[in-house]
């Protein structure tokens, strides 16, 4: 048997169709096994790791996309993990002291969190406006100069875990986050300094609690400046041309009496510029990275086409072997078995019970295990008929005849000379199969289950929502082919794979069709 | 045996076939959904909550004696109030005398028959006239792949039929709408778009404008397992010993391959288009769901959408007719065919 193998894999090998197919199955397997390696953004959940639609990165070689802007982080030793990433900050304050803290564990976040921690005293200035309020003083700022060199973002944003350890002689502290071009300073935090209405502030009740912050370029728009007309997008005025530019954090402060102090730590500051391309596959309606949706997706192709061909095989060879070798009433049962499934219509029956299940939330997370149950359920009869015809045309063999005659028992005839001659049909057969169940599937994805929620991502998933979103009608992205393309792709290619495969399995083992 | 007892035989198993299936239409119909679909209600509760929306909770004595009254009309109507022996034994009859009732839920209404009658003809003029042509191109190029075998005409047909044969359905159709929109052709409009507003020879040819894009997608995809079947085929007929005495006779290429070779090259194919219906059924319902195609397929993919058990039941069951009918009739011209049976 294993002699046997080593030559069929040998003289399949050899073929070129077989080797083409088998290399393109195997570039797929990987991406499937290595799945969790070659992506970190979450394919159902990750939403807006860049804006919707953005196209892939090394589609900027194209005339049509050049200059698009990627998503960056522009911000140097953004880690905070020591003192050498406050080297890239230029500080314009006095009496302060600034560093970094690490391993801070803050509540709501699983990983530790790397802060800078800023202790300052200053005197508080006296003047008051018209109105009988003290305006806030700028009392520490710290800089970074950063260049953006490509088109226009959709959008920015800032995000960091901040807390107020210890406030003396402050009403309040605001903190702004400014972005300054050569000819202008916008700022996300508050308008001026000299109003009270700022979207960051602490007082005396936030001592010792985090904050999570995130503010994003949107907020601009709404902030009253005559440089944002209401229909213009916030970035695109920002980082309306490329060239250097300057992320500074400013800390104000109202305070009275002759000294005032705090402590503030602000951990895992992150500047995100959000362009429109992004990673190898570009996004999704909801942002969602493409590409981990792609990998992600392959594994379940994988699964269903392999297994369900598994098991139908397996299934199908054994009541094909009885019903061929044992013949009389096993054979008349499992024939008309066969008879009848047969008949059904397959892929509306397997619709119905997809839609069936999808209404029962439980059940319906498991779909893909019911689906391939369902195809082996459906497919046995095929490999049946097929080990039954071959078993009864090898059993009349005279080489049969010969090992009865010579004292042969079943068991013996069956291992030695029917299995091996009813095996490589089967091989074949069976590379033949997934195909139809990968193919399958994809239809069912786009007929049942599109219809409902599901907590996974597949290609025949990705297909349907590329069509039902921007595929066909919005010529503005394109098409989204980067979304639409792929997934169809490497459904036909791993189709073909396996097709060819079986194509080779079918010359190696039915010599007829080799020589000729 | 004789070809008379042959056929008996073949017909009365059939007519069992179709009893089965008959009987399995109504589990996969009338028991599995409500069973599975409502986990914690019962098979009554299950029904009326697929099938009326429930009142609102202030509504009143108004509306509560409305929902009261679709739920006796829908308990009489649909033989719910029955039980459930009786009403298989009712479906049971109705299948057999075509009686297929009307449609239920939020999507179709009006008897089933009309639903079918209206919706048969689209399918049929999708389907027929793509089998058509993936027949007539796939037997054309199985006939000269065969003849040509390894050279590149061979290979760029094994290559384009497989490449199309791999392509998922509906990815196919979304792919040629948007070509036909890149080469200027404008955007897809579907039937009900196209022929609004339009009647006589102007509907028509609206009709036909919007069947090419899916007849062109169900063709494509149905040219590979055609193709495939009679290259192999014509390659076994073509070294039997009767084709190379024709050769030697001096017959010339042509003549051999048409009037010789393909001749008996093509029983099987007919036996493939026979028992391949179900798949051939299968590509029209993704078809249509694409194209927005208003025949069975979508009829099917509606009904079971809005659990429209009667539409459903009676499709299947049409279907299967149609394949365990097509079945017997490969069966008999076999059993014509093949000298062992007539013998008896």
């Amino acid at each position: 048997m294993i002699r046997s193998m080593r030559r069929n894999t040998g003289l399949l090998l050899r073929s070129r169709l077989g080797v083409a197919g088998i290399a393109i199955i195997l570039f797929f397997l990987v991406l499937a096994v290595f799945a969790p390696y070659l992506t970190s953004n979450d394919p159902i959940n990750g939403q807006l790791v860049s804006s919707p639609y953005s196209y892939p990165q090394w589609a900027t070689v194209f005339p049509r996309y050049q200059g698009l802007a990627a998503t960056q982080y522009p911000l140097q030793g953004a880690s905070y993990a020591s003192n050498s990433d406050l080297s890239y900050w230029t500080v314009t304050a006095s009496n302060y002291s600034l560093g970094t803290v690490a391993g801070l564990r803050v509540p709501a976040q699983t990983k530790t969190v790397n802060a800078f921690e800023l202790n300052q005293t200053f005197v508080p200035q006296a003047s008051k406006i018209s109105t009988g309020l003290i305006p806030a003083q700028l009392v520490y700022g710290m800089s970074q100069p950063f260049a953006f060199s490509t088109k226009p973002p959709t959008f920015f944003n800032i995000t960091a875990q901040v807390r107020l350890r210890s406030l003396s002689n402050v009403s309040v502290l605001y903190l702004n986050f400014v972005i300054s071009s050569q000819t202008h300073n916008y700022t996300l935090g508050s308008v001026n300094s000299y109003t009270v209405r700022s979207q960051i502030q602490f007082a005396q009740a936030d001592v010792g609690r985090w904050r999570a912050l995130s503010l994003s370029s949107g907020l601009l728009a709404n902030s009253g400046n005559p440089d944002f007309p209401i229909t213009a997008i916030p970035a695109t005025v920002v980082f309306a041309h490329p060239g250097g530019y300057r992320f500074t954090v400013q800390v104000l402060a109202v305070g009275s009496g002759s000294h005032a102090s705090y402590s503030l730590q602000v951990g895992n500051l992150s500047f995100k510029i959000v362009g429109t391309t992004y990673g190898p596959l570009g996004t999704d309606v909801y942002g969602r990275d493409v590409w981990s949706q792609f990998v992600w997706g392959s594994r379940i192709s994988f699964l269903v086409g392999i297994v369900s061909a598994l098991g139908s095989v397996g299934i199908g060879t054994i009541t094909g072997l009885a019903a061929g070798y044992i013949g009389g009433w096993s054979d008349e049962l499992i024939s008309r078995t066969t008879d009848f499934f047969l008949v059904i219509p397959f892929l509306p029956l397997v619709t119905v019970i997809v839609f069936v299940i999808g209404q029962n939330q439980v059940l319906y997370q498991g779909i893909y295990y019911w689906i391939i149950l369902i195809f082996i359920i459906l497919s046995w009869p095929t490999i049946t008929r097929i080990v039954r015809s071959q078993v009864l045309s090898v059993k009349e063999r005279q080489f049969v005849e010969a090992s009865r005659a010579l004292g042969g028992s079943s068991g013996h005839i069956i291992r030695k000379h029917i299995l091996p001659n009813v095996l490589g049909l089967v091989y074949a057969q069976a590379a033949l199969l997934v195909p139809g169940f990968i193919l399958t599937e994809a239809a069912l994805d786009f007929l049942a289950i599109s219809l409902h929620p599901i907590n996974t991502v597949t290609w025949g998933i990705m297909l349907t929502d590329a069509l039902n979103n921007a595929a066909l009608t919005n010529a503005g992205v394109d098409y989204a082919w980067w979304w639409f393309l792929p997934p169809g792709i490497a459904i036909a290619l791993l189709s073909l794979a396996f097709v060819m495969v079986g194509f080779a399995l079918d010359q190696v083992f039915n010599p007829k069709l080799r020589e000729r | 045996m004789s070809l008379k007892r042959y056929i008996a035989r073949r017909a009365a198993y059939t007519l069992v076939l179709i009893f089965v299936i008959i009987i399995f239409n109504f589990v996969l119909f009338q028991i599995l959904p409500f069973t599975t679909s409502c986990p914690g209600l019962s098979y009554n509760e299950c029904v009326i909550s697929l099938y009326v929306p429930p009142p609102p909770a202030r509504g009143g004595t108004n509306i509560t004696l409305q929902y009261q009254h679709e739920v006796t009309l829908l308990f009489n109507q649909y033989g719910f109030n029955r039980p459930i022996q009786e009403r298989f034994f009712l479906y049971i009859e109705s299948m057999i005398t075509w009686q297929f009732g009307y449609n239920i839920g939020a999507a179709i209404s009006g008897p089933v028959q009309t639903t079918i009658v209206q919706r048969l003809p689209y399918t049929l003029l999708l389907i027929g006239l793509s089998t058509i042509a993936s027949f007539v191109v796939g037997i054309g190029m199985g006939v000269v792949s065969a003849a040509r075998r390894g050279r590149v005409v061979d290979v760029a047909s094994l290559a384009s039929s497989l490449f199309f044969y791999s392509l998922p359905t509906f990815w196919l159709g979304g792919l040629l709408i948007v070509v036909q929109i890149l080469l200027g052709g404008g955007g897809y409009k579907s039937v009900g778009l196209s022929t609004a507003g339009l009647s006589g020879l102007d509907s028509t040819a609206a009709m036909l404008v919007s069947l090419w894009l899916p007849f062109l997608t169900l063709t494509l995809v149905s040219i590979g397992a055609v193709f495939l079947t009679m290259r192999a085929t014509m390659i076994d007929v073509m070294a039997e010993d009767y084709v190379i005495m024709a050769r030697a006779k001096g017959i010339q290429e042509r003549a051999v391959l048409f009037r010789h070779a393909l001749r008996n090259a093509i029983i099987p194919i007919v036996t493939l288009f026979a028992l391949d219906l179900g798949f051939i059924l299968s590509g029209a319902v993704v078809t249509e769901t694409v194209f927005d195609w208003p025949g069975l397929g979508r009829a099917i993919f509606i009904g079971i959408t809005s659990n429209d058990f009667p539409l459903e039941q009676a499709i299947f069951y049409i279907i299967s007719l149609m394949v365990l009918l097509a079945n017997f009739g490969v069966d008999v011209m076999y059993g014509y065919l093949d000298p062992r049976i007539k013998a008896g």
